[in-house]
Parts: structure tokens; C-alpha cells; sequence
């Protein structure tokens, strides 16, 4: 085994190599498909709901941008090492009853609290990781075991009914405003360029894209794969927990039904940009191109006066019609296509 | 590259991993937890109406589990099952509405929209290629999308001798643990005795060579799902039949609980390994865990708790090793 400067560096994907002229039109044909996608969404919301183009439903698909784009980037990470972090529905749950039962109200309170839902959200994406790499879980069973462990955890700590207050020193970070834009937005915006960077520019981010390209090859070339697995599963919990700490400051109270949805969102926003389900395919472009596209969809949906179950179908629809896309054509073939057109996972 | 270690060199010695995998260990548990409830408290554990409930708890659990059995041991994994049971209660109790007549052809019907069901995970996942935990994740948004857009609260009315079915007993077995015995018999008899049964295994076990071995993957592949989802609305029929009403979350986390019981039984999640007798012991222990909540008279909110460290530490410990 040699350990060379940079092994990892050539088997890494088309994803994070230098733009040079036909890899920068490749990136570009990758977001055309979302972009087409929202082109077609702005359009019918332009015939169907004539009070869409508002300030008032911008600055709304804003701060949707905003809260869902923070769980999306959390995903990217841990879809690009080939996993699924599905627990990130309780993580906001559980972020948004710490603050509220740890500081009732009271802004003093309100660093250790988040301090606090830090450690907890830590702990979250620690076992998954571990679930993963150390036991060999499959991530979508791993990570779902801990929402519902999670879940519990919130009804047994609040007895079934949470109650408190959020301080109001949080709100700015929910219902703020910085240059007419809202902060969710701009949080998002900085969590973006930060994964983006550490992704196309650094080792770290080579490391990752190998890691999910083929784990047993890079753990052969001297790469700590467990780590860098078990460290996106905890970066996605973290930046679940920054997405919890948006919606707490949002909404301002204890939302009792908030810990209960299996938060998909995140997953759907990934895969309609164009992130493989398979590892060490995407890049935070498409993740940001699928949120938009996402938040413009739902913000579409509740104009139209669509109930929460159009808004699940829509979802369910959206992620599956974007998954088929991804399997049939525009993509390099490759060995594991056809290990899935068997049914393997 | 530490399974391939374990695989290589161990001496043949009865070890945590063979009593997981033969689905041995799960019953030992079993064991265990009915010891531990009869010292705890003998005359409440023991009386034939608690007897009953845990009873009673197996036979929705057991059916989708039955379903999610299948569908593991091919290698795949059903993630919509509890949203196709909860949208078969549903349809049950709105379509009955308290007509007797109209019992047997809705409960036949229910079946035909499992077995729909079924049959687009199968080609979704055998034609087109998709893995079958996304496309189950995304029908299960789906179906619990379509259950809420038909009602968002509790609606409908079974008919008493459906009902009957779910709530009466003889002794200390409900009549409906009838229904989960033939059911079992009938997957059982699959399983062992028919070419599918077989089939199954060799998809689960190497899809590529067993298609190379002539076996018609793809028809496999769908029988499997749509297994899975005539009895995913089978258990949805009987959670109608239990509530005497349709509820939109009537079968909410059902999906887990299955996945749970089959990894308690030592399934490997890999696919085409796996005992039944492991999985109804797994649906046994759950089914206890849960009903044990009220016997002990722990705070009812306490059974999610258990439920998730239940799962995860199944997950942790029973999740046979994965060769990569």
C-alpha cells in the first residue's frame, strides 16, 4: 500500500475536479434539469395563483429556502458517503423542546440551552455514525431507529404534551431581516459556501467524494472512511440542530406535532438537484438549485390552498419521479446501476 | 474486511452470531421477558385478558411483519407498509360505513389495492431499477399524502361482526389470531415448499446469479411486494376492525416495528437469509414490550421511549454483520 501525497485525488469523480471547459459544461447540463423543473413551476404558479409574485410569498419561499436549504446541505453531506440521515425531523423536535424547557423564556438562559441542544445533536449523529460504520447498519435503518428513539425521548421528557417558551432573543434568527432578505436565508447561504468550499476545495472534501465513490478502495489508500462517514452523520445532525434553532425562533412556541413528522424535505431537495442516493455523486450547486425548486413548489402548493396531504403526495411524487430521472440516462452507467436494476440496495 | 475474518477462521462453536442468525437468541429474549413479567407480577401477567392483549397486539404486527419478512429476504425493504395499512383502514371503515353487506366485497377490495400497490414497488424497483428503500420512502409519502386527503380525522363505522372478529375471543386467543396462523402457514408453506420460496432466497442472496441460474428475477421481485402489501392491508382491515372507526394514522410507525422484529429475528437486511420462526418470535417480544407498558403500569408516554431503545439497540445488536 503506498502512501502517496495525494491518492485519493484521481479516483475521485467528476464531481470536484478543476473546471476546466467541458467539466464546467457538464456542471452545467447537471442543474439543467432542476432549473427546467422550477421554470415550469414559476409558470404554472404564474397562471394559477395570481398573488404568487408578492413580496409577501417571496420573502415566505425565502425563509423556506432558508430552513429547508440548512437540513439539505446536512443531507448532502451524508447522501455523498453513500448514506441517509432520516433522523433530522426529531433533531428539530428535539432542538426546539430543549430551549423552550431549558430556558422558559428567559434569554439569560438561552446560550447553555443552545449549547445543550448542540451536545444533544451531537450525540444524535455520533450514534448514527456509529450504527453505521461500526456495526454496519444500513443508514436509512440506523438513522430511522434514532428518530423514533428520539421521538420518544421528547414524549416522555415533556409527558406527551411540550410546553415552554422560546426566548425571545432567538427570533431575530427566524424572523430577522438583513437587506430586505430573511436571516434562514443568509444562514443558509453561509452553511452553502462553507460545504461548498470544504467539498470542491480541500482534501477533506477529495477524501469524502473517494469515500463514497468506493469506501473499501479509499480505506485502502490510507483514508479514515469511518471517520469521515461518522463525521457527516454528525455535521448533518448539527446543522439539523442550527435548522431547529431557525424554526424555534420562527414559530416562538413549542410546536407538539413538530416532533412527529418524519422530515423529508431535506432528502427531496438533494435528489431533485441531482445528488446520487448511492454515494460520491453531487455537489452543493444541485442541493441548492433542488431547495429553491422545493421551496418554490411548496409555497406554490399552500397558495393553491392545498391541504398537508396534497403537500405529502406532492413530496412523495417529487422525490420519486427525481430518483427515475437520475436512474434513467444523463448519468455515467456504472457497476453499481446495474447491481440496483437487480434490486440490491 | 473484518467479516471477511469472521468468516474465515472461526471453529465451530455455538456463538452471539449463529443464535442471532438462526433466530434462536430472539426467543431467548422471549424467554427471558416472560420470566422476568411472572416474577414480576404472575397473577396479572398470566390472566387470560392480558394474555389476550399481547394476543391481540401480534396480529397486526405479525401480518405486515410477514410482508416486511418477504421483502427483506429478497433484498429490498418496505418502508410504506404502515402508510398501505393505515389507508386500508381507512378506506374500510369510510367504505363500510356500517353497512353489512358491504363487508366482504370492501375487505376483498382493500386486498386488490395492497396488492396494487405491491405491484408498483415491484416494477418500480424490479423494472426500473430504483432502490426499494427510496421508492417505498416516497410512496409511503404517497399513501399517507392520499389517506389525509381523504380524511384528516377518524371516520367511518365497521360493522359489528367485523369487529367482532378483531375484539372477541375464546379463552385467552382472540379470533383474529386465526387469521395470523393461516396467514403464517400460507408464507411458511411459500417459503419452504414452493419454487417462489426458493426463488426468493437465491435473489436475496445473489440476484445476479440467480438470474444467470434462470430464475425470473423481476416476477420474483414484484410477488414479494405485492405480498407484503395484500397483507399490509390485511393488518390494515383488522386495525379498522379493532377501532370499530377509520383513523388517517391508524398504522403510523408500523414500518418500523416491522423492520424491528424481523432484524430481532436475525433476517440479515442484505437479503436471502433469514428465519420466520426468529421473526414471530421478534413479533412475540414486541408485542410484550408493549403491552407489558400497561401491565406494569408505566406512564403511557413511556412507550415510545421503549419502542425506540428497543429498535435501536435491535439495530445495534442484532443486525448480523453486512459483507461489503
Amino acid at each position: 500500500m503506498t502512501t502517496g501525497t495525494r491518492p485519493v485525488a484521481a479516483s475521485a469523480p467528476a464531481g470536484p475536479s478543476a473546471p476546466g471547459g467541458r467539466a464546467l459544461l457538464r456542471r452545467a447540463l447537471s442543474l439543467l434539469a432542476p432549473l427546467a423543473g422550477l421554470a415550469v413551476i414559476l409558470l404554472l404558479a404564474a397562471v394559477t395563483t395570481p398573488g404568487f409574485y408578492s413580496t409577501g410569498v417571496l420573502q415566505l419561499v425565502l425563509f423556506q429556502i432558508g430552513l429547508i436549504g440548512v437540513t439539505a446541505v446536512g443531507q448532502t453531506l451524508v447522501l455523498l458517503v453513500g448514506g441517509i440521515d432520516l433522523s433530522i425531523g426529531a433533531v428539530i423536535g428535539l432542538t426546539t423542546v430543549i430551549i423552550a424547557v431549558y430556558t422558559r423564556g428567559d434569554g439569560a438562559r438561552l446560550g447553555v440551552a443552545i449549547l445543550l441542544a448542540l451536545a444533544a445533536g451531537a450525540v444524535v449523529g455520533l450514534v448514527n455514525g456509529l450504527l453505521v460504520v461500526r456495526r454496519l447498519v444500513p443508514a436509512f435503518v440506523a438513522t430511522f431507529a434514532t428518530f423514533v428513539l428520539v421521538q420518544g425521548v421528547i414524549t416522555a421528557w415533556t409527558r406527551g404534551a411540550p410546553s415552554g417558551n422560546i426566548p425571545g432573543a432567538l427570533s431575530p434568527l427566524g424572523t430577522g431581516r438583513w437587506l430586505g432578505v430573511p436571516v434562514p436565508a443568509w444562514v443558509f447561504l453561509a452553511v452553502a459556501v462553507v460545504a461548498g468550499i470544504v467539498l470542491g476545495r480541500t482534501g477533506l472534501g477529495r477524501r469524502l467524494y473517494a469515500t463514497g465513490a468506493n469506501a473499501r478502495a479509499t480505506a485502502l489508500s490510507g483514508v479514515r472512511t469511518g471517520w469521515i462517514i461518522a463525521g457527516c452523520f454528525v455535521a448533518s445532525a448539527l446543522l439539523a440542530v442550527l435548522a431547529g434553532l431557525i424554526n424555534a425562533g420562527y414559530i416562538g412556541y413549542v410546536d407538539a406535532r413538530l416532533s412527529r413528522s418524519l422530515d423529508l424535505n431535506s432528502v427531496a431537495a438533494a435528489v431533485i438537484g441531482g445528488v446520487g442516493l448511492t454515494g460520491g455523486r453531487g455537489r452543493i450547486g444541485q442541493t441548492v438549485a433542488g431547495v429553491v425548486l422545493l421551496a418554490v413548489l411548496l409555497a406554490w402548493l399552500r397558495q393553491l390552498g392545498a391541504g398537508a396531504g396534497a403537500q405529502l403526495i406532492v413530496s412523495g411524487a417529487v422525490i420519486l419521479l427525481a430518483v427515475w430521472l437520475q436512474n434513467s440516462g444523463w448519468t455515467p452507467r456504472s457497476p453499481r446501476r446495474n447491481k440496483q436494476r437487480d434490486g440490491v440496495r | 474486511m473484518s467479516a471477511a475474518v469472521a468468516a474465515g477462521t472461526r471453529p465451530r462453536r455455538i456463538s452471539l452470531a449463529d443464535l442471532t442468525r438462526t433466530g434462536a437468541a430472539v426467543w431467548i429474549v422471549l424467554l427471558a421477558a416472560v420470566l422476568a413479567l411472572t416474577v414480576a407480577d404472575a397473577g396479572g401477567f398470566w390472566a387470560p385478558a392480558n394474555i389476550a392483549n399481547v394476543l391481540t397486539a401480534t396480529v397486526v404486527l405479525g401480518l405486515a411483519a410477514l410482508g416486511q419478512h418477504l421483502v427483506v429476504l429478497s433484498g429490498g425493504i418496505d418502508l410504506s407498509i404502515g402508510s398501505a395499512a393505515t389507508l386500508s383502514a381507512l378506506l374500510t371503515a369510510l367504505l363500510i360505513n356500517g353497512y353489512p353487506i358491504r363487508t366482504a366485497p370492501v375487505v376483498i377490495g382493500m386486498l386488490l389495492l395492497g396488492g396494487l400497490i405491491g405491484v408498483l414497488h415491484g416494477l418500480l424497483v424490479a423494472r426500473v431499477g430504483l432502490p426499494p428503500f427510496i421508492v417505498t420512502l416516497a410512496t409511503l409519502y404517497l399513501i399517507q399524502g392520499a389517506a389525509f386527503t381523504i380524511s384528516t380525522t377518524p371516520t367511518g363505522r365497521v360493522t359489528s361482526a367485523l369487529s367482532a372478529v378483531a375484539l372477541e375471543r375464546i379463552g385467552p386467543v382472540p379470533y383474529s389470531f386465526a387469521v395470523l396462523v393461516l396467514a403464517v402457514a400460507v408464507v411458511a408453506f411459500v417459503l419452504a415448499r414452493t419454487a417462489f420460496g426458493r426463488q426468493l432466497y437465491a435473489v436475496g442472496g445473489d440476484p445476479a446469479a440467480a438470474r444467470a441460474n434462470g430464475v425470473p428475477v423481476a416476477r420474483v421481485l414484484v410477488t414479494a411486494y405485492v405480498l407484503a402489501g395484500v397483507l399490509a392491508a390485511l393488518a390494515g382491515v383488522l386495525l379498522a376492525a379493532r377501532a370499530t372507526v377509520g383513523s388517517p394514522t391508524a398504522g403510523l410507525g408500523l414500518e418500523l416495528s416491522t423492520i424491528t422484529v424481523v432484524v430481532l429475528g436475525g433476517t440479515s437486511l442484505l437479503g436471502g437469509r433469514g428465519s420466520l420462526v426468529g421473526t414471530l418470535g421478534g413479533v412475540l417480544l414486541l408485542s410484550l414490550v408493549s403491552s407489558s407498558v400497561t401491565l406494569l403500569q408505566l406512564p403511557a408516554t413511556l412507550t415510545d421511549l421503549i419502542r425506540g431503545v428497543v429498535i435501536l439497540a435491535a439495530a445495534a445488536i442484532f443486525v448480523t454483520r453486512a459483507r461489503r
